[in-house]
């Protein structure tokens, strides 16, 4: 009698739609097209084959690009490492002038990324863009093949992929207890000693966790040897995109984004198991806040200033330049002028006169806030269950949905493509490639595991007692959740709205897959414009959605950081 | 009145609360105290209906409320952490059951602003964000919040935990004449023996899940009935071997050797005369002292065992160390299980 009192007090139907949407969601989008790629690729009329395999081992080309971004991610690891330790002890542990300004620079990676970067990089660096241009007149014979192939490449991408080392490395240095470095000198070690046997050995694992994530990125990486790689140096990700487009080629596609996903699942793991063995956390119980240290030697000093600089100047050039050339007009673009009579507002004028120039705009615009929104609601229900649920539920849950962390981009379009190519019982016989939907649908399933993470420490952050508290007080679980709940959690939730529609703007990895013709988003509208073909309008346009997106992107990063900078100087 | 009736208490296959069986009377304040991890929080939870039982009835008034939601039992809570919405003003916060029930605004107002009064809380408070508060004014907003619907029922889970001692102290004082001039039943969570001992009507005292005793405050101080009460509540001497042979020597009755006998520190007398025919006598010299100012603590080797005793401050100047002393110890003071 007792259990079936309290079943009825639990029974809640709204909780069974809830319950039953996910259940149709997770295996409609993380489950089923994934192991209906698996079959697509190893089962052949019924039986398993490996034909696939011997296609793919016989393609020179996809050989030849497995290659490539294997030597990519190598020797993005060295460069990357190399570069992002430098900025950030320039910025966090050695006292060097006008830090904060090389903060910004060296920050800039964060709002100026993706495809945006590679444009703004092409546009300098190319053999008909600004620098050779600019240098013609003072190095007749300076040469610009460098920036193509490998070399250019392996170029932007070691610029491009620092922001982990500025979040992550610059937050762990924060937090070393500067009492272990006092009491180094203390006993007489000298400022390199300290660095390498007191303050690195604390930030192996932090260095870790980065060199994974760069090899990752640099495995998958996509918008840059499409734009500068030639045909000389084409990874993984490119290619599979080539070989997506034919029928026959196919299911070789799909194959290597198969063995994309199996190294990331692979790397993953181990870098979880290397950070399930702990950071080091101080022990301190009185940590002191670390000092900038000074750099004795007056050369090393000297030469420090000087590649921070440099550095510097590598980072912010491009950007400014971008800028500086939204304001002028066609002829500036093509002739790369910078006379004063060629500024003019008239690219900005143009993105609202010309037909069809907001186009890309609203579509990114809709396509992203309509993904955020509809990823955080899903990311609230889940959290909610995960925190409050049943246990086993919540934990299932929580895997599944973090499924998309483990898979590149490219295997989760691959897989939406082969899946819903044919009208399927699971999604209403409805066939989403071809359908302005299937892009939706994979902004939703890529933002997944940031918004839960996000979203689920926010929720086990709350106090447990204030729900009880207003239960306690007479109120309905729904009021509950409405009243308290979720006014506590709304400048969390709107932050991840915020954020992961940033995330998704200029989205150009899963949106060159999956984009329908009609509705070109921003991304495949800038990597246009930077082909050799494109036209002085479709440039200048280009200069404009860049420097646009980057003022989105600075709005939102403030939107978010900033808050929680505000917080905790407030908490102080 | 409140009977808890064979009661279990189970998560998954861990038993929080053993069978247990307990009634709290109307208008009571009943303290469930015990270490952390022993069980009180769990029992005052599924009174409050966050926790359901496994086993056994929990009755108010003669009714049955194991079924009964939350919401609907009228049962009023501080929380440890005060459980304050951070969202809400003071205001908001003390109406807001009061909103959950649909009350006119005028009428919330009228309650708000007696209740408000009642816990001593200035009416300038009111609108403030309840971080603005201190710790003791939120712990009146609180209790505020929980009081004004006049629940049948208020339980307070260890609501001072938060606070500095001297504030503590002080809040204590008037947590208890609030209790009495309101008359209502109230549930007190602690694992503050003093606070206990002061504060409340009756006591349970639990331990591992298991209810060790009920009883006043002087029944727990002075008739405990486990070596856990005795440990537990107040300070204490286990003795041992030596001296158990030693006051078996002086003494008719007569104490295991094999088994700690207990004794309250206050009842080892010291001076040169035996205060009494019943008393015995121990030496043994001063190893340490803790003074306090009202009273100091010494501590004597007595034949290898050490012994703790209180003298009350009355002006002289205290015993040093090495200093040989008298003991009297009367037998009757002695418990062992």
């Amino acid at each position: 009698m007792s259990t079936h009192n309290s079943f009825l007090k639990r029974f809640n139907p709204a909780a069974l739609i809830i319950y039953l949407f996910l259940a149709w969601f997770i295996v409609a989008f993380l489950i089923y097209p994934n192991i209906s790629l698996l079959i697509n690729t190893f089962v052949k009329d019924g039986q398993v084959s490996f034909e696939n395999f011997s296609k793919l081992f016989s393609s020179k080309r996809a050989m030849m690009s497995f290659r490539n971004s294997f030597l990519l991610a190598f020797s993005m690891v060295v460069t990357v490492n190399l570069v992002g330790t430098f900025i950030v002890l320039v910025t966090e542990y050695f006292d060097i002038r006008g830090a904060r300004i090389l903060r910004i620079g060296f920050m800039s990676t964060l709002v100026y990324s993706g495809i945006v970067l590679v444009a703004g990089y092409q546009f300098l660096y190319s053999s008909n863009g600004f620098l050779v241009k600019a240098l013609s007149g003072i190095f007749p014979d300076y040469k610009a093949e460098w920036f193509t192939g490998y070399s250019a490449v392996l170029f932007i991408m070691t610029f491009a992929c620092t922001s982990n080392h500025m979040i992550f490395l610059t937050n762990a240095i924060r937090n070393i207890d500067y009492g272990t470095i006092e009491a180094a000198r203390n006993m007489g070690a000298s400022q390199l000693r300290i660095l390498r046997t007191v303050v690195l050995p604390v930030l192996k694992p932090t260095f870790f966790s980065v060199t994974i994530l760069t090899f990752l990125t640099g495995l998958s990486a996509i918008s840059a040897p499409i734009v500068v790689g030639g045909k000389g140096f084409q990874t993984i990700n490119p290619m599979i995109l080539q070989f997506s487009k034919s029928p026959t080629s196919r299911e070789i596609a799909a194959l290597m984004a198969i063995i994309l996903g199996l190294s990331t699942l692979i790397l993953l793991i181990i870098m979880n198991r290397v950070e399930k063995g702990g950071n080091y956390i101080s022990i301190s119980k009185t940590p002191t806040k670390i000092l900038k240290q000074k750099i004795a030697s007056k050369p090393v000093r000297v030469l420090m200033h000087a590649v921070s600089y440099i550095l510097f100047a590598v980072y912010v050039t491009p950007m400014v330049l971008v800028i500086i050339f939204s304001f002028t007009n066609t002829v500036a673009i093509n002739t790369v002028d910078l006379s004063l009579r060629n500024f003019s507002l008239s690219n900005y004028i143009m993105l609202f006169t010309r037909r069809g120039a907001l186009d890309p705009y609203l579509v990114s615009i809709v396509y992203s806030m309509a993904a955020a929104v509809i990823v955080t609601i899903i990311c609230l229900m889940a959290s909610r269950i995960i925190h409050k649920g049943n246990r086993k539920v919540g934990t299932l849950l929580e895997f599944s949905l973090l499924i998309p962390w483990l898979l590149p981009a490219t295997l989760i379009a691959m897989s939406l493509i082969l899946t819903y190519d044919l009208p399927k019982p699971i999604m209403g016989n409805q066939i989403l490639v071809g359908s302005p939907l299937l892009m939706l649908f994979a902004y939703i399933i890529v933002s997944l595991p940031f918004s839960l993470r996000m979203l689920k420490a926010a929720f086990f952050s709350l106090d447990a007692s204030l729900e009880d508290a207003a239960k306690s007080m007479g109120a309905s679980r729904f009021y509950a959740f409405r009243k308290v709940v979720l006014p506590i959690l709304l400048p969390t939730v709107l932050a991840v709205i915020v954020l992961t529609f940033n995330n998704l703007l200029g989205n150009y990895d899963l949106s060159v897959f999956l984009y329908h013709p009609a509705y070109k988003p921003l991304g495949i509208v800038i990597k246009t414009a930077t082909e050799e073909t494109s036209i002085g309008d479709a440039k200048a346009l280009m200069f404009i959605y860049s420097v646009i997106l980057m003022i989105i992107s600075t709005g939102a990063i403030y939107f978010f950081y900033g808050r929680n900078t505000e917080k905790k100087r407030l908490k102080r | 009145m409140i009977q808890f009736e064979d009661v279990v208490i189970k998560y998954g296959d861990f038993t929080a609360m053993h069978d247990f069986t307990m009634v709290i009377n109307e208008g009571e304040f009943f303290t469930l105290l015990g270490p952390s991890g022993c069980g009180k929080t769990t029992i005052l939870r599924s009174l409050a209906g966050f926790v359901d039982v496994s086993s056994g009835a929990i009755k108010v008034n003669g009714q049955i409320i194991n079924d009964v939601p939350t919401e609907k039992r009228n049962i009023g809570i501080v929380f440890q952490s005060y459980a304050l919405f951070p969202t809400m003003n003071v205001y908001d916060n003390i109406a807001f059951g009061l909103k959950v029930k649909k009350l006119g605004k005028n009428e919330i107002r009228d309650l708000v602003l007696e209740i408000t009064r009642k816990v001593e809380l200035g009416e300038e408070q009111l609108y403030k964000n309840v971080s603005e508060l201190s710790g003791g004014q939120q712990q009146r907003v609180a209790i505020a919040r929980a009081m004004i619907l006049k629940p049948g029922i208020l339980c307070l889970d260890e609501p001072l935990s938060n606070l500095d001692a001297k504030l503590r102290g002080q809040l204590r004082h008037e947590l208890k004449i609030l209790q009495r001039d309101l008359g209502i039943t109230t549930i007190y969570v602690t694992h503050d023996q003093e606070e206990a001992l002061t504060l409340s009507d009756r006591i349970a005292v639990f331990n591992k899940g298991h209810l060790e005793q009920v009883g006043t405050p002087f029944e727990i101080y002075n008739e405990s009935n486990s070596s856990f009460v005795c440990d537990f509540i107040g300070d204490i001497n286990t003795c041992t071997g030596r001296t158990i042979d030693s006051i078996n020597g002086q003494s008719e009755k007569k104490f295991d050797r094999d088994k700690p006998a207990y004794l309250r520190i206050e009842r080892i007398l010291t001076g040169t005369a035996n205060p009494g025919p019943k008393y015995v006598k121990l030496r043994g010299s001063v190893i340490d002292r803790e003074y306090n100012g009202i009273f100091t603590k010494y501590f004597y080797d007595v034949d290898g065992e050490i012994l703790k005793g209180l003298e009350r401050n009355i002006g002289a100047e205290p015993g040093a160390v090495g200093d040989a002393v008298d003991l009297f110890i009367n037998p009757e003071d002695i418990k062992q299980f």
